[in-house]
């Protein structure tokens, strides 16, 4: 009885019995080297080798093994792309540490191949259409290569679009100026060459939001800036005025001119018997200053008349003479000058003289 | 005189550039379009009974294209509703386009191989046949430059 209970336990107890592999599982990392593991099942304790051969070539052992807590869980073989070695089976075996065989696999390799991820995503916005750029492995020539992009809008779901053979870009017609998109891209080898059931990790995410957004952001903060900027100046020139005014009589005059009240209209016109400036309360100096203090010399400005030569009988002058214009006479002189004239300027100009020619 | 004839070669070289550069494009396309053709061919066709001659991967060095001719001769005897398909891509196969590019070896190398008749190759199904054409198509085109 207690060994029928021991045997139980012995058989649930999912620790205590050693795995076993059931499986090979091999992959052609980017055209580079093969990978291939036996551990799906779960931690392994027991220690296998490996053995494998393309179609043409002889059985060797794994020459690099992969390990995880100091058992062998996996292998790393050399590939030969030039040699087309994935349009060949692949044969391998695991053995147990006795020489028996615990899996052995068969498989050609045509399907199994798993590129790296794209790298180097840029974009680019091309009005009205948003483009996608991407750079792939070069192991694989392009024409072997197809990808599929995915993205998405404000973080909502993915859409999946896959790309023609030999593309690398995508673009995405009239984006939206309000949203925020996000683009990630995979590959694997197209059906011109053999296509691979296994896509590629996703790329690095790159995201992308318009560009006019970011503009009218600036924008406003600089019209912000320019508004304060603005009040600013307008505050410092009001408080400048306010200061002048108070300190200068004259600028305040001007500027705010007392208007008397007409309330006591008669009583002034009593008081300063009409003398509109003392209304005012002007200073005795402003007053003075609006005074000119200079004389400015009148200058004469005489009208002549014009004469006939009948009037001008027995003149040597020139003007005697036909071919002359007229004599003139002086009709007036005045002084050009609005100013009070001075007794200088009053006296009788001096008689019209004329050039005669000789 | 001098100058004529220099514009002469001038305008011979770029017509010799542009001549090569359409044949490979060309190429290309024409080699994506016959593999197309034996995807198309491989989903549709159902699998029967009937065998056929088909070279597999270990074909020997330079018997690349008499592999190619034994899969063109067994084309044709695969029962089909899509005949119009089977005979285009028949077409294409013979093309020297195709096959000039599925051979790696000189036509000297190639004199001295004695390659498999096309009787010598394992006898499979159709669906098994067109997955062989298909695979030996896809490695020819990568070997493409």
């Amino acid at each position: 009885m207690r060994l029928m209970f021991c045997l139980f336990l012995f058989w649930t107890c999912p620790g205590s019995e050693s795995k076993i592999p059931t499986n090979i599982r091999c992959l052609i990392i980017n055209l580079e080297y093969v990978n291939c593991t036996w551990d799906e099942e779960g931690i392994l304790q027991e220690n296998y080798t490996f053995r494998s051969r393309f179609e043409k070539h002889a059985e060797k052992e794994c020459p690099t093994y992969l390990k995880a807590n100091n058992v062998n869980v996996g292998c790393i073989l050399p590939y030969s792309e030039k040699d087309m070695q994935r349009f060949e089976i692949l044969h391998a075996c695991v053995f147990r540490h006795d020489g028996s065989v615990v899996i052995d696999y068969h498989h050609k390799m045509t399907n199994m191949v798993k590129l790296d991820p794209p790298y180097n995503l840029t974009v680019k916005f091309r009005d009205p259409e948003l483009w996608l750029y991407w750079n792939t492995s070069s192991r694989a020539k392009s024409s072997c290569k197809e990808s599929q992009v995915r993205y998405r809008t404000n973080g909502k779901e993915w859409r999946t679009q896959h790309m023609n053979i030999e593309r690398n870009s995508f673009n995405v017609p009239y984006p939206s100026n309000r949203s925020m998109y996000e683009f990630q891209v995979r590959v694997r080898m197209s059906s011109n060459c053999g296509q691979s059931k296994i896509w590629s990790e996703w790329s690095n995410l790159l995201g992308w939001s318009s560009q006019k957004n970011t503009n009218d952001t600036v924008t406003l903060a600089t019209s912000m800036a320019m508004m304060t900027m603005y009040l600013a100046g307008a505050a410092v020139l009001l408080i400048t005025l306010s200061c002048l005014l108070m300190h200068s009589e004259r600028l305040r005059v001007i500027l705010v001119p007392v208007v008397p009240s007409p309330k006591n209209l008669g009583d002034l016109i009593e008081r300063y018997d009409g003398n509109v400036e003392n209304w005012l309360c002007i200073s005795k100096e402003l007053q003075d200053g609006f005074k000119p203090n200079f004389t400015e010399r009148p200058c004469p400005v005489r009208e002549y008349r014009l004469v006939s030569q009948a009037s001008t009988q027995g003149s040597d002058s020139v003007l005697s003479s036909p071919t002359l214009a007229p004599d003139y006479q002086l009709m007036h002189s005045y002084s050009a000058s609005t100013l009070p004239v001075s007794r200088e300027t009053t006296q009788a100009p001096p008689p019209a003289t004329t050039r005669t020619g000789q | 005189m001098r100058t004529t004839s220099l514009c002469v070669l001038c305008v011979l070289l770029a017509m010799v550039c542009w001549v090569e550069t359409m044949t490979a494009v060309d190429k290309t396309n024409h080699f994506r379009s016959t593999i197309k053709q034996a995807m198309e061919l491989t989903k549709k066709v159902k699998q029967n009974d009937t065998f056929l001659s088909s070279p597999t991967n270990d074909i020997e060095d330079c018997c690349a294209q008499s592999a190619l001719q034994c899969f063109s001769s067994q084309l044709l005897k695969i029962p089909t509703t899509y005949k119009t398909l089977l005979r285009k891509l028949n077409k294409n196969l013979s093309k020297s386009v195709i096959v000039e590019s599925v051979g790696n070896c000189s036509r000297k190398e190639r004199a001295k191989v004695i390659c498999k008749s096309c009787d010598s190759y394992p006898m499979v199904d159709n669906k098994e046949f067109l997955k062989n054409l298909l695979s030996f198509l896809q490695k020819a085109f990568s070997r493409l430059p």
